[in-house]
């Protein structure tokens, strides 16, 4: 009995052991390290700038706006043929707003699932790729425009993710996300409903970890886009 | 019950402490490694910040653009101005520029090269092309073939998979070449994956 009472004493220790050898060498970042405080003054920050944002945002579709009234009074006045060229050119690249039948798809967290703390679970989550995975299916289908939340989305447009915030065109997004699509209703949901292209969404709408829901729309509008263009380094051969 | 039953108690509850907190433990580790990148305060803020930047920067251009429009002398030096802006971006014009050429063999998925092209935009770059085919609004997003082939605007694309991207080629490899970025997501992904990066002073992209 001593025997086996020492041998179980040094199997518990050895498995303690291991366990504290595993949790001392993870480089892994503890989730609820910061003050009350600091994290406080993240909010804040973050709200500063992401006011700071939608007011640059809005000043750009405004100044665009303007800038679309004044080539129109150009136009009318002395009939530059141009005018109707940068029109087509500015449609192109995602400066026109675009609206139409097509479809408005629904992409949201587990009702259960948390974004902060250290309950954290990635599957109950939507995630940047689930996103990104849902914009090339509507491209693959020829749609004329897509917008994530009302965010325009351009080929250049990075869906990106830091932690659990979702970044698209480098903006703060919050779920629940509204993808819409403006085209082929009937190409775009035989892409949508084909659960091989998005087997990860599929999975977790089926066990409730994910809310994905589409919608056919009679009238979806698209607005024009409102970030920034860089092309300094781009050269066009003449 | 004897002394002895009382400590294995004492020490099995222990040990059960211990599985219960490293089990919660490993769950957050898979999830903060999972994702596309670690969740980092200081990342958040930087790129909001530089973000805002870049959308003053653009008002500035817009404003000014708007002055021009404004006064006849120099309003159709305004309009190509802006022609000439937008035709370097919607695809139907060819464009050169510093930038970088990575190529990459191995069978890579739909997915993998969705990623792949995010983020290079993410990391600034202006143009994209992948096996000659550039990356723009008109153009239609990736299939996937039955035999997992990705097909592109009507084509197959076939391995080695050249990515041509123009922008400022260091901080295009920097980004690249980030420990846990996406190259060593790829490497994981694809085991005996050959890839090549090139710094090229001039790149040429093709009209769509």
């Amino acid at each position: 009995m001593k025997k086996g009472f020492i041998f179980i004493f040094l199997g518990v220790g050895l498995i303690v052991g291991v366990l504290l050898v595993r949790q001392l060498v993870s480089g892994t970042p503890i989730d609820e390290i910061f003050p009350v405080d600091e994290l406080q003054a993240k909010e804040d920050l973050f709200k500063d700038f992401l006011d700071e944002q939608g007011y640059l945002q809005s000043r750009i579709v405004s100044l665009r706006e303007q800038i679309e009234t004044a080539e129109s009074e150009i136009e009318v006045q002395s009939e530059i043929a141009s005018i109707s060229f940068l029109d087509d050119l500015k449609k192109d690249v995602g400066l026109s707003e675009i609206s139409g039948k097509g479809v408005e798809i629904l992409l949201d967290d587990s009702p259960f699932a948390l974004r902060e703390g250290s309950e954290v679970s990635d599957i109950d989550l939507v995630q940047a790729a689930d996103i990104r995975d849902i914009v090339n299916i509507l491209y693959a289908a020829n749609v004329q425009a897509i917008s994530v939340n009302n965010q325009r989305i351009i080929a250049t447009s990075p869906i990106s993710s830091v932690g659990t915030t979702i970044l698209i065109n480098n903006a703060h997004t919050a779920p629940p996300f509204t993808i819409s699509a403006v085209g082929d209703k009937d190409l775009i949901l035989q892409r949508l409903q084909n659960d091989s292209l998005l087997v990860s969404v599929f999975e977790r709408a089926s066990k409730n970890e994910l809310v994905f829901q589409v919608s056919v729309k009679e009238w979806v509008s698209i607005p024009i886009y409102n970030g920034d263009f860089k092309v300094n380094y781009l050269n066009l051969i003449n | 019950m004897t002394k002895k039953r009382i400590y294995i108690v004492i020490v099995v509850a222990i040990l059960g402490i211990f599985i219960v907190a490293q089990g919660r433990w490993f769950t957050g580790e898979n999830s903060v490694f999972s994702r596309d990148t670690q969740s980092n305060v200081f990342q958040e803020i930087t790129i909001l910040k530089n973000k805002n930047e870049d959308l003053k920067n653009e008002i500035e251009n817009l404003d000014s653009i708007l002055q021009q429009l404004k006064n006849q002398n120099s309003a159709l030096e305004a309009i190509e101005e802006e022609i000439e802006k937008y035709k370097k971006l919607n695809g139907e014009f060819p464009i050169f520029g510093s930038g970088v050429s990575l190529t990459i063999d191995a069978q890579l998925t739909t997915p993998w090269v969705i990623d792949l092209i995010n983020e290079f935009f993410n990391s600034g770059v202006q143009a994209v092309s992948i096996n000659g085919i550039r990356i723009t609004n008109n153009t239609a997003g990736f299939d996937t073939l039955p035999h997992g082939q990705i097909l592109l605007n009507g084509s197959i694309l076939p391995s080695p998979y050249i990515f041509d991207v123009i922008g400022e080629p260091s901080l295009i490899v920097d980004v690249l070449e980030l420990p846990g970025g996406i190259l060593d997501r790829l490497e994981r992904a694809f085991p005996g994956m050959i890839i090549d990066t090139e710094i090229r002073e001039i790149i040429q992209m093709d009209k769509i």
